[in-house]
């Protein structure tokens, strides 16, 4: 098999692990990790909030629609790339291999990205006693963190007292495997564009010995 | 033959894509019933209700120091309780200083009652200055730490307060 093939394979079988057994890529945990008082998994096939153990927040139809449709175009994208990968004598097999992978990989790292700068600024401005009850709640929504988030409930109680709760926000192992079939795409992309060169490479000298043969 | 495969492939890979993206949106378009329950359904934050009252306190005299029993009723909608209590009270005018801590954990269910016995034994001063004060109505602080338990989760919970006997009497519960 050639090298390309073997790297979108090994790439095709990950990302179809990945989409198949579902799971957080990234994740918010707040309190103790056995028990948590929050927890926020997201991916680009689920959403999940609990709160003290429940369910906290109800996704709407549409958004529930389109990450079934990201987990089926992930599940075909990958299923295609192992296709492609292992059907090496049929001349259309290459279009079977594809990038999703990556971009699915890049593109959830950008909206993480993006949610987890923009919500703490939308929470303080929706509700500005947050910035009195919780001052440090910027760095429990970062995309790597971990510390202590005091939550101040003198506004609340009228008695000096506050929460200490521990937090960690991290993207998960299901990401980095995401993103390591992203980059053996990419490789596999690479190879794939070198072959191609090198064919057209040794493919001119030879026609343009043809001519004077023909003639 | 080569390229009428080729074709048929991608044509074929682009269907099904056109169908991976738009059948779950038709399904869950059609269940939904409306556009506007589609696109933006009533949906409220599901904050559980955290609530309980004390129902009665009784405090007696035990091996040099206090029992206090609170009798306490989760109203709230999810389970409540208190597994871990320590702290110190002290007289801000004369001097006394106690350490209290709880005896057993407590996990109440919505709805339920239950007792939870704290004891509280001097460090400095004598109980009698401490009864003396809490008679008179005067101002003591209370510091400590606690683990509470609500729903599935556990809260390390610090507090410090300046109260007097009167006040602790009216707060009743959160």
């Amino acid at each position: 098999m050639e090298a390309f093939r073997v790297v979108y394979l090994v790439s095709g079988l990950l990302f179809l692990a990945v989409a198949l057994l579902g799971g957080a890529w990234w994740e918010l945990v707040l309190g103790e990790p056995a028990k948590p008082v929050l927890y926020v998994g997201l991916s680009p096939f689920g959403i999940e909030s609990k709160l003290f153990g429940s369910q906290a927040i109800e996704t709407p139809p549409v958004l529930n629609a389109l990450l079934l449709a990201f987990r089926a175009l992930a599940i075909l994208g990958a299923s295609t790339i192992v296709i492609g990968a292992m059907l090496e004598g049929r001349p259309w097999s290459k279009k079977l291999l594809n990038l999703r992978p990556l971009t699915m990989s890049i593109g959830f790292a950008i909206l993480v990205a993006a949610t987890t700068m923009l919500l703490p600024r939308f929470l303080s401005t929706a509700i500005p006693q947050l910035a009195q009850l919780t001052p440090n709640l910027n760095e429990a929504f970062a995309p790597y963190s971990s510390g202590r988030l005091r939550i101040n409930l003198y506004p609340l109680t009228r008695v000096n007292s506050s929460l200490d709760l521990a937090f960690k926000s991290q993207l998960t192992l299901n990401f980095w495997i995401a993103s390591l079939s992203g980059a053996l795409c990419l490789a596999g992309w690479v190879l794939t564009k070198k072959r191609a060169r090198e064919t057209l490479g040794e493919a001119k000298p030879v026609t343009e010995e043809q001519p004077p043969i023909t003639s | 033959m080569a390229l009428k495969s080729m074709n048929l492939v991608v044509l074929s890979l682009r269907i099904i894509t056109a169908a991976a993206v738009i059948t779950p949106l038709a399904v869950y378009y059609a269940s939904s019933g409306s556009l506007a329950g589609f696109l933006f359904p009533k949906t409220e934050i599901q904050i559980p209700n955290l609530r309980f009252e004390i129902v009665s306190y009784d405090v007696s005299k035990s091996d040099g120091g206090y029992v206090l029993d609170l009798k306490l009723s989760n109203t709230g909608s999810v389970p409540f309780g208190i597994r871990n209590l320590e702290g110190e009270v002290s007289l801000v005018n004369h001097e006394f200083t106690g350490r209290f801590s709880l005896e057993s954990p407590i996990i109440l269910a919505s709805g339920q009652q239950g007792s939870l016995r704290v004891i509280l034994l001097p460090v400095q001063g004598d109980l009698k200055t401490f009864e003396d004060a809490l008679s008179r109505d005067e101002v003591f602080n209370v510091t400590g730490r606690a683990i509470i338990s609500l729903g599935d989760a556990e809260l390390p919970f610090t507090f410090t307060a300046e109260l007097k006997p009167s006040e602790v009497g009216e707060r009743g519960g959160f």
